[in-house]
Order: C-alpha cells, then structure tokens, then sequence
C-alpha cells in the first residue's frame, strides 16, 4: 500500500516537472519568434501555394512573389497560372485581376479584415500573442511550429486550423498551413527570402 | 470523266460541309477522369467572385470545387449529366442561406449546360448575375493521370 502511494506520488512530480520544462520551453520559443518578428522591417520572397482539394482528391499549385513593409503593406502577387494582385496598404486594399481592378476599404468589408489579418499574421508570424488565436508551439530539430486555432466567429467560419512553421536558425515563417471547414488544405512555401532590404512604396501604392 | 465527275462532286461536298455550321465543343471535361480547370468568374449586382473552378469527370457525373485565387473555398458541388441537376456538397458559411443555394444549383445547372454546348457563359437576368468560367492556360497544373492525392 505504501509503496503503490509512492509509486503514484513520483509519478505525479514527474508529470509535473514535464508539464513545467514544456511551459518554460514554449515560453522561451514564443519570446524568441516575438524578438526576431519586432525585428523584421521589411521581407521580400517567392511563394508557392499548393490548394490541396479534398473533393477531388487534387491539387492546384499557383506561384507569385510578396512583399512586405512594416507594419501594414503589402504585395501579394500571383503570377501564374494566373494574374493576381492583392496590395494591402493601410486601410486600402487593391484587388486587380484581368477583368478588373477594385479598391476596397478594409474597415468596410468584414471578409476581406479577415483575410488581410490572416495574410499578415501568417507571413510576419506576429499573431502568436493574439487574442483571435488560440496558439500552441513546438520545436523540432529544423524548426519551431505554431499551431493557430481561430477564436473570432468570423474566423473560425473559414479556418479550422492555422499551422506555421518557423525555420529555427533565423525564426523566420518558411511555410503556413491552412486547413479549412471542409478539409481542404492551402500549404504556402515561402522561398528565397530576403529580409530588411529596402522595398519602393511604389510596390505598394493603392490605385 | 467519271474521274472528273467524282473529283467535282468531292469538291462539293467539302465546300458544303465546311458552309455548315459546326458543332461546338464542350467545355466540360468528359471522358472519365480528365480534369479541366477555369477561371471562375462570378458578377452579382453588388460585387463579384473570382478564383479557380476545377472539375473532374466521373461516368455521368462532374464533381468539382470553387475558390478564390488564396485558395479559399466557395462551394464544392456535383453535377448530374444525364438529369442535368447540381447538387451542393459544401458551400462557404458566408453564402450558405436557402435562397442563395437554391440560386445557385439552379444557375450553375445553366452554366454547365451552355458550356457543354461550347459557351462558358450564362446570364441570370432575372437576379442580375453573370457566370463567366474561361479555360485556364495551365502549364503548372497540367493534369496527369496519376497526379491524384490519395
């Protein structure tokens, strides 16, 4: 009786001190990634998005090239397949597809808030201390990876889940998962990153 | 002149054949298993959609999906070939009222017949929107048979 009593009192201090190293050390990732996401000013890369179609059983990949400049600009260009081109600034978000061109006021329209909130925060990787998002994370050999539940009702009409993966080496956002309502998956590489170079507002204008 | 009358006669017969109107081609994917991709184009009165429509052909059915250029999804649907009927799986939470579902079915079922008869066109005059899906030119994604996911 005793011994079964020290038994279960070992493997409640145990479980304790495990629970205790994984706090301190996801407190130690989430102060570096917030560190090195205050650093970055500007970034600049190629993406590739995979749109991973769970009806079909398919896939569609698009490539294009973003920019970004603190704290709320930026370019998102598709390239091909097809056109498109998404330019945040302030408030203001051009939308210019081959049948058109629209400018939006982001405080306006309630689904594009959203995207543009999930575009920034998924490319920058400054979301881990918001409150829309319910955040967990982990560390493996390469990288760190940030697992984002929506909490916003808006949000969580569009994403189950958010998953970004941080290389470990500079904690800079490689790759951003998305997994929708129905089960499909939109996965983002980023490539070719460069980071705090200087970028011309022009890239950025709104008109 | 047997000869010259059966070149004559074949001379005719081409001129005439080429006078005809042809039939257009479909724009669906048919046969089963290919797969055809569109820039999908959705005008309402009070401000479009645009993205991606992919659809697949199975026997006498076209499952299909569409999403906007960041890959967010609209609606996935299922069209019936033989009794011309679409069949909503999932549409986004944001369109998904009766009414717009019923519009829909009913309009995509318009569409997908004008673009079997070549058109990627249909108008619902009555709601004021304009369905536009064009062929996408795809070197990325061209299909291939065993580039399905498990």
């Amino acid at each position: 009786m005793m011994k079964r009593t020290i038994l279960t009192l070992c493997c409640l201090l145990a479980s304790l001190f495990v629970t205790q190293a994984q706090n301190t050390d996801e407190a130690s990732i989430r102060r570096r990634l917030n560190e090195a996401t205050a650093r970055i000013t500007a970034m600049e890369c190629d993406f590739v998005q995979t749109k991973h179609l769970s009806v079909l059983k398919d896939k569609m990949v698009s490539k294009g090239r973003m920019c970004y400049k603190k704290s709320d600009r930026l370019r998102w260009e598709y390239t091909s397949p097809y056109t498109y081109v998404f330019i945040l600034n302030g408030n203001d978000v051009l939308l210019k597809n081959k049948n058109r061109s629209d400018i939006i006021d982001v405080d306006q329209n309630r689904m594009f808030r959203e995207i543009v909130q999930i575009m920034l925060s998924s490319v920058v990787g400054n979301c881990l201390d918001d409150k829309n998002f319910k955040s967990s994370l982990k560390a493996t050999a390469t990288e760190y990876v940030a697992t984002l539940t929506p909490q916003r009702k808006n949000m969580k009409q569009m994403f189950r889940q958010i998953t970004l993966h941080f290389k470990r080496e500079n904690a800079c956002v490689t790759r951003v998962e998305l997994t929708e309502k129905n089960d499909d998956r939109t996965v983002i590489e980023l490539n070719n990153i460069h980071l705090n170079e200087a970028l011309s507002d022009d890239l950025f204008l709104v008109r | 002149m047997k000869r010259s009358l059966t070149i004559f006669s074949w001379c005719v017969s081409l001129m005439l054949s080429s006078a005809l109107p042809q039939k257009a081609q479909s724009l669906l994917p048919s046969p089963s298993g290919e797969t055809a991709r569109y820039d999908a184009y959705i005008e309402l009165p009070r401000g479009y959609l645009s993205g991606i429509c992919i659809m697949r052909c199975a026997g006498d059915t076209l499952r299909g999906s569409i999403f906007n250029e960041f890959g967010v999804s609209a609606m996935d649907f299922v069209y019936d070939k033989r009794k011309e009927r679409v069949r909503l799986l999932s549409v986004m939470k944001m369109m998904d009222r009766w009414y717009i579902r019923r519009t829909l079915r009913a309009d995509l079922r318009q569409l997908f017949k004008s673009m079997n008869a070549g058109e990627g066109e249909y108008h619902n005059e009555r709601r004021h929107i304009l369905y536009r899906f064009t062929p996408m030119v795809d070197s990325l994604n061209t299909p291939h048979p065993h580039d399905t996911e498990e």
